[in-house]
């Protein structure tokens, strides 16, 4: 994707140290399940190795001289292993995936969890789907490694080991005439890693070519269409696939060569094994079982080698998926709670702006030099043309992004030192652009707080005129709304921020108000009233538009280029005549 | 083939062992050559289908209407492109291949076998008739489990995207915590469904290796009891052995084939849903194609609002929005727009003002059919855009959208985006029209600034560029489209006032006989037009030339006088 074009280029797969240790950190809480895991692996491994074992001892003491006395519980023995085998291979299965399952779960809450964490410019720089890879892809992608790749790995490197000194403890010439074949098999493996290696950073590169090119393509299909692109995008895409089709046809031939080298490999070990044995044993100095044995062997010892090729492309993604997924994990948030935050039982809703200077980058600031207190209890209007800065207010007074100089303080406190929870649970906002989740209406009124009960979530409704149009849904509080909450008019989801703001009950409100239209005026009447009512009783900064409103604030302040110019009441102001009269015509006039 | 062969190996135990090891190399040559094309082939083919499913998936995604994009998240789209492929592939590649494989060694092995001892070979064979009762119940319980899987997968991703789009209230009330629980529960769930899939998933390779097991045990005792009363030689009891033995893998891999089978086959159905979807705005079957488009523009009696019942994301899929609920909302249909009655002559230029909301944008998506309204028509040339040809109409409109979407190539290919003609224009030419188009839209002297002019690639949706810029841009860009009906939505609203009154002159200089519909915020730039259109809540409520308007002491009037006021200001401030 095309976001992750930079982390691209740094891809080239060994996986480093740190990025392992922090693997191996979400494996440490299932210390106990991962060790179980492994050691039915090696059971089955074990069961596994014995099955050959136990065929040339039947054939060697009981088949080949006609003993049949004892034949019976040999060959129960080796029903118990099987039967052991398919028993303790499912388990080890199931504990693997569910280790898997277990560190994904982790990993998703861990990522879910430090993404609420980062403040709001980070999410002004990433967008919406780039986060979601984070939490969902990359995590299922780095579920594969863990689950098939690691314990794979042990799994068959086990194999190979024990095999390795099973074979040994047998017969040494032999073990080591088989053996000497492996070094074939380690040149041959070396080599098609080298190739694979390369073709698949192309692979990689042309896929996410593709990928970039489909998401561009779909967010701007408007733009296709109108300007009749279709039949080009079309070329150019087939193009890209093209690319990305040859690239993946030359791996083709690399696995479709490598594969029967390794069965080629394998077959010249059994070959060896069956000139030099097979003569061994015609003159008597090998039993015949060995020899069974050791054909065996040698085809489950082959198996895991190709196996591990196969898991090869996996592992590629996987490591890149970890790295993303840690890149994010690691970007600390730049606006946490202080270590020791004053404790709050109560606010009383007392605000200070003191030579407050912010801006969103570098020297551009928005707002230069703000001084302004507001009572508890009082309510303050912020006026003043698109771009003024009056939103930002709003933006660093909870805390969504740090000011660079002055102090903002709360009941005398700098708001830099209560916990950000606290913080934020004392000030209420009201948005304009209301969101509303998924879920009922009870849970977006009260989001999802179960100790907030139906009746105080009814009771607010009422308060702000929002009851009757909900009464008329057909299940009423219950109603499911659908995403961004389609069903319900602009109108009638501001009702619903505002029963919000009552419901949580802050001691300060902050209200984004800004011009709207197609609200008809029947709601209107309603908001207007609405917004009346949850002013009452408690500090309220208001980002106003409607003139009833400010009307009825303590003090309003006229702010331009981020500075504030003029403040005053509604009638000093106007008696002024001056910008405030002049923007009240501009703004205002037409709402009379 | 390496199986008959091992049966001569060793069958007579006193030959030449050296040229039976040899053969067997041999073979397994020849073999390997064999395999070397049969994957090739194979793996080959699928993703050669993979690639054809990719194109068709892309140029059908083209095809559908907007509201189909308007309803399903990028991100849905994405995942069927790109999981759910890889999928499909998986099953046609190594799926196949593996099926083939599995196939071929049993029959040849079983033929083998039952040459050799017919008694035997059924014994051995005893437990494989559970094989297909085990597959065929395992794999139902597979399929329901993997889609429960991927159900939640949506509904985790749903949750999460819009955890991230509501940020700001979750941080406002401080409801991390509860957003984190409710994240919990889900995530929580799709591991459990995981897990039930997983207890499915984790008994085929165990089974497949039992059966193969129970082979080899009914071999060892009823073919060691056969060897020691004669009835069947060492060697063919080893022989026997070794073929169980060969079964057991291709079982296994079996286990695996039907888990991509099941997988593929759920992505595939995923996959066809969407090249189901049947592209609603399209160019019927005997289209008109004019050769000429003049631009006399009508809407007689247009009603639209958008459409919802067409939710393809699985999550948004389970919560079809409930219709009579949208029938019973209070306002009557729901109308975005409302009986739009518009003639607009050739060459003309129209203004359109309102405030946000008022639907000026919906208005001119219909022109150039994004969308199609449910009610009454529009007419271009005095054809319904309905019986045009979609290609024809599209290309004889310049569309400049309110946020445009630029693509992260150079410049130079972004204005030349939805030039068709431009393989028959020579290089100069091409140049010319390029810089004519910037020129015009006041882009020129910035672009020759940058590092590389006109080859600049800008980056992810123009991101390098200023908003101004990317407006412009956008003008350029339906400019040298050289079309007859020129719209331009909003597309000033970054520009600063003086290059908008420069550009708005050059326009009006330059599209002397283009049809041009302007929608702005700033009456300047519309009241020169010949005709404005004032619109309400999806209606045209005033209608006529600045003067005319003026007198009518309407809301033009007072967004104009609004505007006097606000220039005021901004040269007081």
């Amino acid at each position: 994707m095309i976001e992750d074009r930079h982390e691209e280029k740094a891809i080239e797969r060994s996986i480093d140290r740190k990025t392992a240790q922090k693997l191996l950190s979400y494996i440490k809480p299932y210390k106990m399940l991962f060790a179980f895991t492994v050691f039915l692996l090696l059971v089955t491994a074990g069961l596994q190795i014995l099955g050959p074992f136990i065929i040339m001892i039947a054939i060697d003491q009981y088949i080949t001289p006609g003993q049949l006395e004892g034949f019976l519980n040999i060959v129960l023995l080796f029903a118990l292993v099987i039967l052991l085998e398919f028993v303790i291979r499912y388990f080890q299965q199931y504990l693997t995936e569910i280790l898997g399952q277990k560190i994904m779960y982790d990993m998703r809450m861990d990522i879910f969890d430090h993404i609420h964490r980062m403040p709001l410019s980070f999410f002004d720089r990433n967008p919406v789907g780039r986060i979601m890879t984070r939490v969902t892809t990359d995590v299922q992608t780095l579920n594969e490694m863990l689950s098939s790749g690691i314990v794979t790995l042990f799994g068959d490197i086990f194999m190979i080991l024990g095999i390795m000194i099973i074979m040994l403890s047998i017969n040494l010439r032999l073990s080591l005439i088989t053996f000497s074949v492996l070094i074939l098999l380690a040149i041959a493996t070396f080599i098609f890693r080298s190739k694979v290696r390369v073709t698949f950073k192309i692979i990689r590169a042309k896929i996410s070519a593709i990928n970039s090119y489909l998401q561009e393509a779909i967010s701007g299909m408007n733009t296709i269409k109108i300007f009749g692109r279709e039949a080009r995008s079309t070329m150019e895409f087939r193009k890209l696939n093209q690319d990305y089709l040859g690239a993946y046809l030359k791996t083709v031939f690399y696995y479709a060569v490598f594969y029967p080298i390794v069965t080629l490999i394998s077959t010249m070990a059994i070959a060896l094994i069956i000139w030099y044995g097979g003569g061994q044993v015609i003159r008597g100095v090998l039993t015949f079982g060995i020899l069974v044995a050791f054909i065996q062997y040698i085809e489950r010892f082959f198996h895991p080698i190709s196996d591990l090729s196969e898991k090869f492309g996996i592992l590629q993604e996987a490591i890149a998926a970890s790295e993303r997924i840690f890149n994010i994990l690691e970007t600390k948030p730049s606006i946490t709670s202080p270590k020791n935050p004053v404790k709050v039982n109560k606010i009383k809703g007392d605000i200070s702006f003191e030579n407050v200077w912010f801006s969103y980058n570098g020297d551009d600031y928005v707002l230069k030099d703000i001084n302004f207190k507001l009572g508890s209890g009082q309510s303050i209007a912020f006026v003043g043309a698109t771009g003024s800065g009056k939103t930002s207010i709003i933006n660093i007074l909870n805390r969504f992004y740090d000011i660079q100089m002055g102090n903002i303080l709360l009941d005398g406190v700098d708001i830099k030192d209560y916990a950000l929870k606290d913080l934020r649970k004392h000030i209420g906002i009201v948005m304009q652009d209301v969101f509303l989740f998924s879920g009922s209406i009870l849970d977006n009124i009260r989001l999802g707080d179960p100790s907030i009960s139906k009746e105080r979530v009814i009771e607010a409704a009422k308060y702000v005129n929002a009851h009757k149009f909900i009464e008329k849904l057909p299940q009423k509080y219950d109603q499911e709304i659908k995403e961004r909450g389609k069903i319900l008019s602009v109108g009638q989801k501001q009702l619903i921020a505002f029963a919000r703001a009552i419901v949580f009950n802050p001691e300060v409100l902050l209200v984004l108000d800004e011009a709207t239209s197609s609200i008809d005026s029947e709601i209107e009447a309603l908001i207007q009233d609405a917004l009346k009512k949850v002013m009452s009783a408690r500090t309220t900064i208001i980002i106003a538009h409607r003139l009833s409103t400010i009307k009825n604030v303590d003090n309003i302040m006229v702010l331009s280029h981020g500075r504030i110019l003029e403040q005053g009441t509604h009638s000093s102001l106007l008696a002024s005549r001056g910008i405030y009269y002049k923007l009240y015509r501009y703004q205002y006039q037409l709402q009379e | 083939m390496r199986l008959a062969i091992d049966g001569i190996m060793m069958a007579p135990e006193e030959t030449n062992l050296l040229m039976y090891a040899a053969l067997l190399v041999g073979v397994a040559g020849v073999q390997g050559i064999f395999r070397f094309y049969m994957r090739k082939l194979l793996v080959g083919i699928s993703r050669k289908v993979e690639y054809l499913v990719r194109t068709d998936f892309f140029s059908h995604l083209q095809r559908i209407h907007s509201s189909f994009f308007t309803n399903t998240r990028t991100g849905s789209i994405m995942a069927l492109a790109t999981n759910d492929l890889e999928a499909v592939r998986n099953f046609l590649g190594p799926g196949i291949l593996n099926l083939f494989n599995t196939i071929f060694v049993f029959v040849s092995t079983l033929t083998v076998m039952f040459l050799i001892n017919v008694r035997l070979s059924l014994y051995s064979l005893i437990a494989i008739p559970i094989l297909p009762v085990l597959v065929s119940k395992l794999s139902a319980m597979l399929h329901t489990r993997f889609r429960a899987s991927q159900e939640q997968y949506a509904s985790l991703s749903a949750r999460t995207q819009e955890s991230i789009a509501g940020i700001k209230v979750i941080k406002s009330f401080t409801r991390e915590e509860h957003e984190k629980e409710v994240f919990k529960g889900l995530n929580r769930e799709y591991i459990n469904r995981n897990l039930s899939l997983a207890r499915i998933r984790a008994a085929f390779w165990p089974a497949m290796v039992f059966i193969g097991g129970i082979g080899i045990l009914v071999v060892l005792w009823i073919g060691g009891n056969q060897v020691v009363a004669q009835t069947l030689t060492l060697g063919q009891f080893v022989q026997f052995s070794a073929y169980i033995g060969a079964i057991t893998w291709p079982l296994i891999s079996l286990g695996w084939v039907i888990n991509l089978v099941q997988r593929g086959s759920v992505s595939m159905k995923r996959i066809n849903k969407v090249l189901d979807i049947k592209p609603r705005i399209r160019t019927p079957k005997h289209p008109i194609r004019p050769k000429e488009v003049k631009g006399d523009i009508e809407f007689r009696h247009v009603y639209f609002k958008y459409e919802n019942e067409e939710l393809y994301d699985d999550y948004v899929q389970k919560n079809i929005m409930d219709r009579n609920l949208l029938a019973a909302s209070p306002k009557n249909g729901n109308w975005i727009l409302k009986d739009i009655n518009i003639d607009i002559e050739a060459g003309t230029q129209t203004g359109i003002v309102g405030f946000t909301g008022s639907a000026k944008s919906s208005l001119l998506n219909l022109t150039v059919r994004l969308y199609d309204p449910q009610r009454g028509k529009i007419l271009l040339d005095g054809f319904d855009l309905r019986t045009m040809d979609l290609d024809i109409l599209r290309a004889s409109v310049g569309y400049v959208t309110q946020e445009p979407f630029l693509f992260s190539k150079t410049i130079k290919e972004n204005i030349l985006f939805g030039c068709k003609d431009i393989d028959r224009l020579g290089k100069h030419e091409i140049t010319e029209r390029i810089e004519h188009a910037a020129k015009v839209s006041q882009l020129h002297e910035e672009i020759i600034e940058f590092p590389q002019d006109y080859d600049t690639v800008i980056g992810e949706r123009g991101i390098t560029l200023s908003g101004g810029q990317k407006q412009r841009l956008a003008i350029a860009r339906a400019l040298a489209k050289q079309p007859s009906v020129l719209i331009l939505d909003d597309s000033f609203s970054n520009v600063d006032t003086h290059t908008e009154e420069r550009i708005v002159s050059n326009l009006r200089k330059e599209t002397r006989d283009i049809t041009t519909i302007m929608v702005s915020h700033r009456i300047s730039t519309v009241k020169d037009s010949d005709l404005i259109l004032v619109m309400d809540g999806g209606e045209i409520v005033e209608m006529g030339t600045h003067e005319q308007l003026l007198k009518t002491c309407g809301i033009y009037l007072k967004l104009h006088q609004r505007q006097k006021l606000s220039e005021e200001l901004e040269e007081e401030l």
